[in-house]
């Protein structure tokens, strides 16, 4: 009952009512450092589009960038829409009904999180493209010879909404969750039916995480660069990359770059809006009472049904596409040789990543939860600047910045692992300051009283508290390196190849079968990652 | 207006020279922004005495605790533990260098160390086992050393804080509400056991508590503080026999006040008239404190005052009679005692020293004159 349990229940007021004034140099040096270092690519592309005059507004007026933004947000919105669509009845499927196999369908449903938008798209392409496997089959019993046009906006949306409504659906599942079952029992007693109830009770508690989630994918899908880049839909990923590639003046590609973030930057406030409401609907922490389990009825196989055609259709029937072609590979002779060296570049480099990150990450954590001055909440926020600024721009930035000022890291590891750290700062901060909130402060007081020193305490205690945390913080953060994509591909030594490239640049010369082996893997390599995080976190 | 102050009991601050004090506060104050938690308090505490700051949440109780332990900065005032400044306008020792024990409200026991390990954890002698050994034979825990914190009951997990704080030597501990977390039958076992092994080890401790009567029955002086600022110290006895303020006589034990005026007889109320404590000048108004243990209830159908209220307490009766002047006074009666709410009653009121305010302070203490008798 005392302990770690009866510190966890208002660490944030407690850490606020005893805010020191000034926290100690061996957390605040390395953090302003982190925080300097997150903030200079994008400081520089602004640099950058700023300095080059009155040109830059006139590039970025013109028809076409409009055109750009117009698809990109209209897919964000159509990715949105249908990611809810399809979240809300998954979700109280399978967190509310005796829908039969429920921990089964729960566990399935969240899986589309393992496979990465390229790979998707990849077999988007070869399973309904011209030409591809769906066309072949139609073709000799009923003389198909034309399908819908996949490429462009149909494949991007399907493809992006498939993979991406587990956003929505874990933030519901956890919503649904943090309910107290006496509401909707309040509800009943005052003579509302079962569906009034769920209207008039559990939806309105479940808007802000409903709001939240559909912010978030819309933010995945305005910042995604794999799925549109082989479905060759020009939003403003693609857009800057065809500019990046093929222009020899790179300053509009840059101011691109800056309206993505500002976009990306909109999102995230009206997200944050969303969730800082959400906590007046939380219920006290006393509800520990499990929900009441609604009963399907006739409806219970129907229900199955639609669990089982999202699976079907987000999980394994991807999955069997890539089986498809790794087979004909194999059959074909094609040589697996190549991919040893592409796998162990991307462990290495994504376990060199999720080091460095955790390290940056610590510090930042530390003085956020523990210190809580304006300053500190100025360092946290810069350490967020990567959840805004998609892959593309910050490749793009140290690109530019690499080749002007940074010459003898440019082309090596050293850069693209920075860029790793910008891009995957937040989540490895987020997971430290959840387990650190987890750990009473008044643990480090008692060391202190005890004798030890600020740094002493720390290291003593509160760290070997918080190490499932930072497993966890670092696990994703590797598995995250391991799927990225744009940065990858633009800040990669020439000749260093990793399962991501591997896969983008067979898929997007149509070599489906070369990119099958190395996609199964990487989606191999997502799930026992997962899988590991969520035994840390069970634990 | 002049007021003669009693100076037996104004003085108290002064009858004890605090040349032996373990932890002396000069004037201190803190604020957080602009709500003002600490105002110019001063207190000491000699080496072996059981000192309880008792007052309201939001008091000031806790920051008072962590400005002593070096866990908050005071703005103003000074701090001394054992004659040595920790904190003042030039100096001021981190947490680590103050040598004060600490024992937390929510215990912080590091979960993941045995409770020997934690025991251990501020020893810095050769010797630690031994020292292990002898504070959990102490704390009545022996054998349990290799337990994890959760795997052991409150009142132990409580015990163990105490021993982790005691096994340093520290001259002092500070106990911040170190009973709220245990179940009622609990508490009172174990605030002896604490009380007996703090003044076995001869350590002097301050503990903080919003709960008079734990102040009450462990404390050798009690210090009563009210948004910051310090009401009264004293024996337990003074405080709750002696309140200086209204506060106090509120806070401290239950009571009525009667508006009273000074005249040359006394003391005069509408429940009777009492000899002066100490002299006060003729023609005031006052206030008469009257605790419900000293009111009497005694059935009179010709009496002016009837039952509006009784409240059963298995032990006691409780009970609110209303005056003829439509005032409402408490009274607290034997189990046996009972009087049905309508009944006419007369009260019988029997105060051994009285107590009276004038716009919220004590007029001091006094022994009350035997001729004080209630108005029939």
């Amino acid at each position: 009952m005392a302990g770690v349990g009866a510190g966890a229940v208002a660490p944030t007021a407690r850490a606020l009512r005893w805010a020191r004034p000034w926290p100690p140099a061996f957390l605040w040096l390395p953090a302003v450092l982190v925080a300097g270092a997150v903030l200079l690519p994008l400081a520089y592309l602004l640099v950058r589009t700023l300095g080059a005059g009155d040109e830059v507004w006139r590039l970025l007026f013109r028809a076409r960038t409009l055109l750009v933004l117009g698809r990109s947000l209209s897919l964000a919105g159509a990715v949105a829409a249908t990611t809810v669509a399809l979240a809300l009845p998954l979700a109280w499927l399978t967190a509310r009904t005796d829908l039969p196999w429920r921990r089964l369908w729960a566990v399935l449903t969240s899986l589309p999180l393992v496979i990465p938008s390229y790979v998707g798209a990849l077999v988007a392409v070869s399973a309904l493209g011209p030409r591809g496997m769906l066309q072949g089959l139609l073709a000799r019993p009923f003389g198909v010879d034309r399908l819908p046009e996949i490429y462009g906006f149909p494949g991007a949306w399907l493809v992006l909404s498939l993979l991406s409504y587990p956003y929505v659906l874990l933030n519901l599942r956890a919503a649904l969750g943090r309910l107290d079952p006496a509401l909707e029992e309040a509800s009943r007693s005052l003579g509302h039916s079962a569906w009034a109830t769920f209207r008039r009770v559990t939806l309105p508690h479940l808007r802000p995480a409903l709001a939240a989630g559909a912010l978030l994918v819309a933010l995945y899908t305005l910042s995604d660069f794999g799925a549109v880049s082989l479905l060759r839909f020009e939003t403003f990923t693609w857009a800057i990359y065809l500019q990046y590639q093929t222009s020899f003046d790179r300053t509009l590609a840059a101011a691109l770059g800056l309206v993505l973030v500002v976009f990306a930057i909109g999102l995230l406030v009206l997200e944050g809006a969303s969730r800082g409401r959400s906590r007046y609907y939380r219920s006290t922490a006393g509800a520990v009472r499990p929900p009441a389990v609604a009963r399907l009825g006739k409806w219970r196989w129907p229900a199955v049904a639609l669990c089982a055609l999202v699976v079907l259709g987000a999980v394994a029937l991807p999955l069997s596409v890539l089986g498809y072609w790794l087979v004909r590979g194999l059959l074909a002779g094609q040589a697996l040789a190549p991919l040893g060296r592409a796998t162990v570049n991307s462990l290495y480099v994504s376990g060199m990543a999720a080091a460095v990150v955790l390290v940056a990450a610590l510090p930042v954590a530390v003085l956020s939860v523990r210190y809580r001055v304006w300053v500190v909440a100025l360092l946290e926020r810069a350490s967020y600047v990567g959840f805004a600024t998609p892959g593309i721009v910050v490749a793009l930035a140290l690109v530019f910045f690499g080749a002007r000022y940074a010459t003898p890291i440019y082309q090596t590891l050293a850069l693209l692992v920075f860029a790793y750290g910008v891009l995957f700062l937040p989540t490895a901060v987020g997971a430290v300051r959840s387990s650190l909130l987890q750990i009473n402060p008044n643990l480090e007081d008692a060391a202190r009283s005890l004798g030890r020193t600020p740094f002493r305490a720390f290291a003593g205690i509160t760290l070997p508290l918080i190490r499932p945390g930072l497993a966890a913080g670092a696990a994703l953060v590797f598995l995250l390196t391991m799927k990225e994509l744009p940065a990858t591909l633009l800040l990669s030594p020439i000749g260093f190849k990793t399962l991501a490239t591997s896969i983008w640049s067979s898929a997007s010369e149509a070599f489906f079968a070369r990119a099958a082996a190395p996609a199964l893997l990487l989606v191999l390599a997502s799930s026992l990652s997962l899988a590991l995080m969520n035994l840390g976190e069970r634990r | 207006m002049t007021v003669a102050v009693n100076s037996a009991l104004m003085c108290y601050a002064w009858d004890r020279m605090p040349t032996d004090a373990v932890v002396q506060l000069h004037s201190v104050s803190k604020a957080y922004g602009l709500t003002r938690v600490i105002e110019d308090l001063s207190l000491h505490i000699v080496a072996g005495e059981l000192l309880s700051i008792l007052g309201p949440s939001g008091c000031g109780k806790t920051t008072t605790l962590r400005l002593i332990a070096g866990f908050e900065r005071p703005d103003r005032g000074s701090i001394e533990v054992g004659g040595r400044p920790v904190a003042n306008g030039s100096v001021f020792l981190p947490p680590e260098r103050r040598g004060v024990g600490m024992v937390f409200q929510d215990y912080a026991l590091f979960p993941h160390l045995t409770v020997a390990q934690n025991v251990s954890y501020g020893v810095r002698e050769r010797d630690r086992k031994r020292r292990v050994q002898e504070l959990l034979k102490m704390v009545g825990l022996g054998g349990l050393e290799k337990r994890y914190p959760h795997e052991l009951s409150g009142g132990q997990q409580q015990r163990v804080a105490l021993a982790r704080a005691l096994a340093p030597q520290p001259p002092i501990v500070l106990l911040d509400e170190p009973f709220s977390n245990l179940d009622a039958d609990l508490r009172a076992q174990v605030r002896r056991e604490v009380r007996d092994i703090l003044k076995s080890t001869g350590t002097a401790a301050i503990f903080v508590t919003h709960d008079q009567e734990e102040a009450l029955a462990i404390a050798d002086h009690v210090a009563v503080l009210h948004q910051g600022r310090l009401e009264q110290t004293g024996t337990p006895d003074e405080i709750y026999h002696w309140p200086k303020t209204r506060f106090v006589a509120d806070f401290v034990g239950q009571a009525d006040f009667l508006p009273a005026s000074v005249t040359p007889q006394g003391v005069v109320s509408e429940l009777g008239t009492w000899a002066l404590p100490v002299p006060v000048d003729a023609g005031q108004d006052v206030e008469l404190m009257v605790r419900p243990h000293d009111t009497g209830v005694i059935a009179d159908g010709q009496g002016d005052a009837v039952v509006t209220a009784r409240e059963f307490h298995g032990e006691e009766n409780h009970y609110t009679i209303r005056l003829p002047s439509g005032r409402e006074v408490h009274s607290t009666m034997p189990s046996h005692a009972v009087h049905q709410v309508g009944d006419r009653v007369r009260l019988a009121i029997c105060i051994p020293e009285v107590v009276i305010f004038h716009q919220g302070k004590g007029l001091g203490r006094g022994k009350a004159q035997a001729s004080a008798v209630p108005a029939p």
